[in-house]
């Protein structure tokens, strides 16, 4: 199109030199305006459709832009929503690693207790034995001198048997010398007169002989007194004897199970000490584990603040981002304007161009 | 003195105290071992050896017609001398007590009601404080009243026993 107006300009030039009674010059002179202008406008329009096209797509760009804002900031509700939710839920695992604490406080408490109650059954299963074979050791005194006792009373029956024979001999004897006395005195009286004093003597010697006998009889009375008692004493002797032998083996029974308590009670407060073990260590894991949740919680609540922080960010970012839409559309819109515009004149131009070429011809 | 006091020797049977005159007694022995004799009358025990003497020893509670009784430490043999022959016979008693005198004051004549032994054999009742004695003539009831038995035992002790001896019941002899 340059070139038409170039070749427009030269003819109208040529023109002017032939035909003195149209101002060539001039004409030409317009002409290389309006080519100029025509120039001018299409690359105006040019521009302006550019524009256009470069602000639909900004248009285009910046609702993009607001739409994934919308998007960013829902987003950061729904973190902000999270984090929230995940510090309630850290406040609650708080509390529950709290009273999970205090559970094995108590329980470390409790256990405490068991193991000093253990530690009394102990003393008392270990006193219990020590008791037990005191009494045993007793009882085996007891029954030696039960022995003792036994042999003595035995000797002692057997001696009195012995004095019982003894007292029998004297009997014997006394009833033999009241038989002598019972014939001297006989004798006496059938002597008569002559015999008196011999009968006198007689009778002295059968009432000693009687008296003897009297007093023999006592022994023996006694002696039998005496071996009924011995005898009895060593019935209870032997029964003492059983019944300690008894009390033997009661005493043996009772120490078996006191070792059997004490070992018990042993593997008792062994595993009290284990859980205690296992309870410090829970105890400590629980405090890490709260120490971690209240980290988790700290961070949480950080993420929240940020988050909403972002939202609000985002929130402005939006209107930013709808206002240059909408400025971008007013530019748009002003570019449609001026493009239509411009489309006007370079109609106008290429007409006065036509017009301006015909008249150089 | 003499005259109102004789000297007895006491005795008793079955819990009854017996008395007889001292002269009767040769001497008292514990009860030795008795050989039984065959066919002699039920209240002979038998006879023992006495110093190398054989007697025969009677058992009074037997001849009494007093039940028997298993004897005792206490039991004894009195030793009688026949009036007739002076021969020893043996009598077992329960128990022989002493040697003492008795008054004739305290004496009584018997009462002629007493069964167990003739009133022949009885001389009288003597009194010594709440018990009674009663005064026996052992010489009387072993060998007058009993001469049949005593002489069968006698034969039998000094020669060849006889085939047949006639039992004596004790009682049967009245005065």
């Amino acid at each position: 199109m340059s070139r038409k107006h170039n070749e427009g300009e030269e003819k109208l030039f040529e023109r002017s030199k032939d035909k003195k009674d149209i101002d060539y010059n001039a004409l030409s002179e317009a002409l290389k305006r309006v080519n100029t202008l025509v120039k001018l406008v299409t690359n105006a329009k040019q521009s302006a459709t550019n524009l256009k096209e470069y602000t639909a797509n900004a248009s285009k760009v910046s609702d993009q832009l607001s739409t994934n804002i919308q998007q960013l900031a829902t987003a950061s509700q729904q973190v902000s929503e999270g984090a929230q939710r995940l510090s309630k839920i850290a406040e609650e695992s708080a509390k529950n690693m709290n009273t999970l604490s205090t559970l094995l406080n108590e329980t470390a408490k409790a256990s405490q207790t068991v193991n000093s109650t253990t530690q009394e059954v102990l003393e008392r299963a270990n006193k219990v034995a020590e008791m037990g074979s005191k009494a045993s050791e007793t009882i085996r005194n007891i029954r030696e001198r039960m022995g003792q006792v036994l042999k003595s009373v035995d000797n002692m029956v057997s001696t009195i048997e012995r004095v019982g024979k003894l007292t029998s001999s004297i009997t014997d004897v006394a009833s033999q010398t009241n038989m002598l006395a019972l014939n001297a005195a006989i004798e006496a009286a059938r002597v008569g007169e002559a015999g008196r004093g011999f009968a006198v003597v007689a009778d002295a010697v059968k009432n000693l002989a009687s008296q003897t006998r009297e007093t023999a009889s006592e022994a023996e009375a006694s002696i039998n007194d005496i071996k009924e008692a011995g005898s009895s004493v060593f019935n209870l002797a032997q029964q003492s004897n059983k019944e300690t032998v008894d009390g033997e083996q009661v005493i043996r029974v009772s120490l078996e199970g006191a070792n059997q308590i004490r070992e018990a009670i042993q593997n008792v407060a062994k595993i009290m000490e284990d859980l205690n073990a296992q309870v410090q260590q829970g105890m400590a894991s629980a405090k890490e584990v709260v120490k971690a949740i209240d980290e988790v919680a700290s961070v949480a609540q950080e993420s929240a603040s940020a988050a909403e922080e972002a939202s609000a960010g985002v929130e402005e970012q939006s209107a930013a981002a709808e206002e240059m839409a909408t400025i971008s559309k007013r530019i748009m819109n002003e570019a449609e304007q001026a493009e239509s515009r411009l489309i006007e004149i370079l109609a106008e131009a290429e007409e006065l161009q036509g017009i301006l070429r015909s008249l150089a011809e | 003195m003499m005259s109102n006091e004789k000297q007895i020797v006491l005795f008793s049977l079955d819990g009854v105290l017996y008395g007889t005159d001292v002269h009767q007694v040769r001497e008292i022995r514990e009860v030795q071992d008795i050989t039984p004799v065959p066919y002699a009358p039920f209240y002979i025990e038998g006879v023992t050896n006495l110093r190398g003497e054989v007697i025969p020893v009677i058992d009074l509670r037997k001849r009494f017609g007093i039940k028997e009784k298993s004897r005792g430490e206490k039991s004894k043999i009195m030793i009688v001398v026949q009036n007739e022959d002076k021969k020893a016979v043996g009598i077992i008693v329960d128990s022989v007590m002493e040697v003492m005198s008795v008054s004739q004051s305290d004496t009584e004549r018997t009462p002629d009601i007493l069964t167990t032994v003739d009133s022949d054999c009885v001389l009288g009742i003597a009194k010594r404080g709440e018990d009674l004695i009663i005064l026996l003539d052992l010489q009387k009831v072993i060998s007058k009243k009993n001469a049949e038995a005593t002489e069968a035992i006698e034969e039998l002790a000094t020669s060849s026993a006889e085939s047949s001896t006639p039992e004596t019941p004790p009682a049967e002899i009245s005065g």
